[in-house]
């Protein structure tokens, strides 16, 4: 592995917000998936059980 | 940030690419939420969505919302996938071009590959998600679109001919046809109406943006009409193309397929646009045809046709609900 500079104080701090940053929009993402997924097939069954949608 | 931007004029694709992938592995500045929001070209999605919904809000039968939510999240998502992998395809010549040189490959921020995978997976995850959610029909539509873009307009005809926005704008033409797709599994002529309207008016939208940012386009090799042909010639094309496109967008009212609110608007968007084309036309000039306004009229058409296509189809499914 290279040897890369150590970061300072203010670039980490800078590197951990864009991280956390990309990691709730990443949450986000999963959420709003798992979300439509589950309206999607609930609606699916519903239509094809013939219940009142 | 560090970017490449400056260094790589007169350089060939395989030197900025290997540059690209160097920048990209540095561990000083990486990607944010926003990057990744930015390779999906949300401006561009903003227009896929509104299109894609006023057919999807035109067909005749009913979704139920949850799928039509369904269905316009994954237009949107399979036009932003194409977008990615447009933007990795097209990195060499971002970084040379101002109005694209800080987009997050040409910057450093992500990396080619990265956006590459990011472009495929967000692709086929849209196109099988509205398969299972509608039908298969609509799915194999938004396929064709993302494929449209990417390999006839991107890889083929982009760098090759003038001609490329004006056959490779039939993919950014396709979210009616899906929107419509998405409810009825088939297509109709009113769908086919909205994709020609589209069609015909990406010449005049992208030759207005490539008379005053032709320079850059110049400097990357694209062969942009105003580059190969000169300023006169592309406001003579955007002449025609208008002439061609104004009446087409009342067919709609004349084959039967919308009223009188639709026709109304269309005439008098029409009418606008013919206004700023004409401005466009009689832009003083010198004897290349190149503008002494600082290409005024050409900034104010391309403004124009963006507000248009936007309340043009606003008309479309405002004369729906009357109906």
């Amino acid at each position: 592995m290279a040897n890369l500079p150590p970061l300072s104080r203010a670039d980490s701090d800078r590197l951990a917000r864009k991280r956390r940053g990309r990691n709730i929009a990443m949450l986000v993402a999963l959420v709003v998936i798992a979300v439509l997924f589950y309206a999607i097939a609930i609606v699916k069954l519903t239509g094809k059980m013939g219940l009142p949608q | 940030m560090k970017s490449i931007a400056p260094a790589v004029a007169g350089a060939d694709r395989e030197d900025i690419t290997s540059s690209l992938s160097s920048l990209s592995a540095s561990s000083d500045d990486i990607s944010t939420a926003r990057d990744w929001l930015m390779m999906l070209k949300p401006r561009v999605m903003t227009l896929v969505v509104y299109s894609g919904l006023a057919g999807l809000l035109v067909a005749p039968g009913h979704l139920h919302p949850v799928l039509a939510i369904a269905a316009i999240l994954c237009i949107a998502v399979g036009a932003g996938a194409a977008g990615a992998i447009n933007m990795w395809y097209d990195r060499d010549i971002d970084a040379i071009m101002r109005r694209t040189q800080k987009r997050p490959i040409p910057a450093g921020r992500i990396a080619p590959d990265e956006a590459l995978a990011y472009g495929i997976v967000l692709a086929s995850a849209s196109v099988m998600v509205l398969g299972l959610a509608t039908n298969w029909f609509a799915a194999a539509l938004l396929a064709g679109s993302i494929l449209f873009y990417v390999v006839i307009y991107t890889m083929w005809l982009k760098r090759r001919t003038a001609q490329n926005i004006v056959i490779g704008g039939a993919a950014g033409a396709f979210p009616p046809l899906i929107g419509w797709a998405a409810v009825t599994g088939g297509l109709d002529v009113m769908p086919w109406l909205l994709f020609g309207i589209i069609f015909l008016w990406t010449p005049p939208h992208f030759w207005a943006l490539s008379l005053f940012a032709h320079a850059d386009y110049e400097r990357a090799g694209v062969p942009m009409l105003p580059v190969v042909s000169g300023a006169k010639e592309t406001r003579r094309q955007v002449v025609i193309y208008t002439f061609a496109m104004v009446p087409f967008t009342l067919l709609p009212y004349v084959l039967g397929y919308s009223g009188l609110v639709y026709l109304a608007s269309a005439v008098v968007l029409g009418l606008g646009f013919f206004w700023h084309v004409w401005r466009l036309a009689t832009d003083k000039q010198d004897e290349h045809g190149v503008s002494l306004t600082k290409d005024a009229p050409a900034k104010a058409t391309f403004k124009y046709s963006i507000y248009y296509l936007f309340a043009l189809f606003g008309a479309v499914v405002v004369d729906w609900l009357v109906l």
